[in-house]
């Protein structure tokens, strides 16, 4: 029975290419034509080949440990070939359970004429199937790194958006705040308006409040931080849409603004900017 | 209401539950906006200082139809050891404007602090709702 396992281990390996090439060449009902298409192309082919060389080993060698990790190496790989292709988790787990029976397609004779043991057929499936288990694994842990990788830039990117920066004319720029300023947002504000200043190459920035439902003393003390920031790069900052119960409070709690060029409103702000141009 | 302050978002938490009550009471804005910025410097003092604490918000009637919103912000945090500094304007341990107790006891219509070292802090002010 050893002396069967080795058999079909070896001839899995000698026949790997053409296993592989059976994986793209068989038309997966539920595949679309174009990602068949993916399928069979070279780059998976060759790199299918792999498993099912380690399939082969698999049914006769005797450390199991190492070709366990080479199969994880091989999965995360997969994973990222798959990932690129374009490839969604359940087309990738789908083509995989399909190498279940694909081993079998270079044993045709031998089982028409039911040449190995019914014991030998069950051990194969007993040493192949926790390792197609452990590719799915690994290959649904990657996708979901991925997945959460994307979650994250484009939970980013939605942050940036609340930091919108909004040229205006040439040098000037308006950046208006809408919502609550937590620290976090206070810190996004401060990068966004600094990057922005310098890759627009801006003169004049218009810090608009009007939308920030309250200014205590940590925001007061932010907004005090991102305008000195920002006349440390050179750029004049102005800040606008103070709200009269706002002003109140800021008055209320101490706080003092007359170190910082406030504006009734934005057009008041930029009708000044716009004469000093004119000038 | 009784609001817990354990991260940042509480603070928000707060704010909006405050905001809900004072728009219930019929408030008026310059109201709002004091007693809101008072919830919003004493919670964030327990978010910084305590690490966890509550805030909570009662809504006064007297029989002559007086109306008012006391706040009592408690934590078992490391308390104060200088209060009289600490309701200075400017002081603050934190690199912070130093102007969130003063600003408070300024703008509340009764200001009350009682903190002991190693125990925690207690603010309770009022504020009457014209
Ligand atoms: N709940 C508290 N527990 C411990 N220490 C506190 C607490 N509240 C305030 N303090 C201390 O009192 C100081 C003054 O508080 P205050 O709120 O006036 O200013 P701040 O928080 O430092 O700055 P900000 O102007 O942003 O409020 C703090 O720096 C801190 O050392
Ligand atoms: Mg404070």
């Amino acid at each position: 029975m050893k002396q069967e396992l080795k058999y079909i281990g070896e001839k899995i390996i000698e026949n790997a290419y053409q296993l592989s090439m059976t994986v793209g060449g068989k038309n997966l009902s539920e595949l679309e034509r174009e990602k068949d298409d993916i399928l069979s192309s070279a780059i998976h082919v060759e790199y299918r080949k792999k498993i099912f060389e380690l399939f082969g080993i698999s049914l006769f060698t005797d450390d199991m440990e190492n070709l366990i990790e080479k199969v994880d190496e091989w999965s995360n790989q997969a994973a990222e070939i798959a990932l690129h292709s374009g490839l969604s988790i359940s087309d990738s787990l789908r083509v995989i359970s399909s190498y279940r029976t694909v081993v079998w397609e270079v044993f045709t004779k031998e089982l028409a004429e039911r040449q190995f043991a019914a014991i030998t057929i069950l051990d194969v499936s007993k040493t192949i199937d926790p390792l197609l288990d452990r590719i799915g694994r690994v290959m649904s842990e990657v996708y979901e790194r991925h997945n959460t990788n994307l979650m994250n830039n484009a939970y980013s990117a939605l942050e940036e958006l609340s930091v919108p920066v909004v040229p205006v004319t040439d040098g000037v720029a308006i950046i208006p705040i809408v919502g609550s300023i937590d620290t976090q947002r206070a810190m996004l504000i401060m990068e966004v308006s600094l990057n922005e200043s310098a890759r627009l190459n801006l003169t004049d920035v218009i810090l608009d409040v009007s939308g920030v439902p309250i200014i205590d003393t940590m925001v007061a003390n932010q907004i005090f931080q991102i305008i000195s920031a920002l006349n440390l790069t050179g750029v004049k900052a102005y800040l606008t849409g103070i709200r009269p119960e706002i002003a109140q409070t800021i008055v209320g709690l101490g706080v003092d603004f007359s170190h910082i060029n406030t504006r009734a409103n934005m057009r008041q702000a930029l009708s000044e900017i716009g004469f000093k141009k004119v000038e | 209401m009784v609001i817990d302050i354990n991260a940042e978002k509480d603070i928000m938490k707060a704010r909006t539950g405050g905001r809900n009550r004072l728009r219930d009471m019929n408030a008026g804005a310059i109201d709002q906006a004091r007693v809101l910025s008072a919830i919003s410097e004493l919670a964030r003092n327990i978010y910084l200082y305590a690490g966890n604490g509550r805030l909570t918000l009662e809504i006064i009637e007297e029989p002559a139809g007086k109306r008012g919103v006391r706040l009592t912000a408690e934590d078992h945090g490391p308390g104060i050891s200088m209060v009289n500094k600490a309701l200075e304007k400017g002081y603050s341990t934190s690199g912070g404007l130093g102007a969130g107790l003063p600003g408070v006891k300024n703008m509340m219509d009764e200001f009350d602090i009682d903190s002991t070292p190693g125990k925690g802090t207690k603010v309770t002010v009022l504020k009457w709702i014209s």
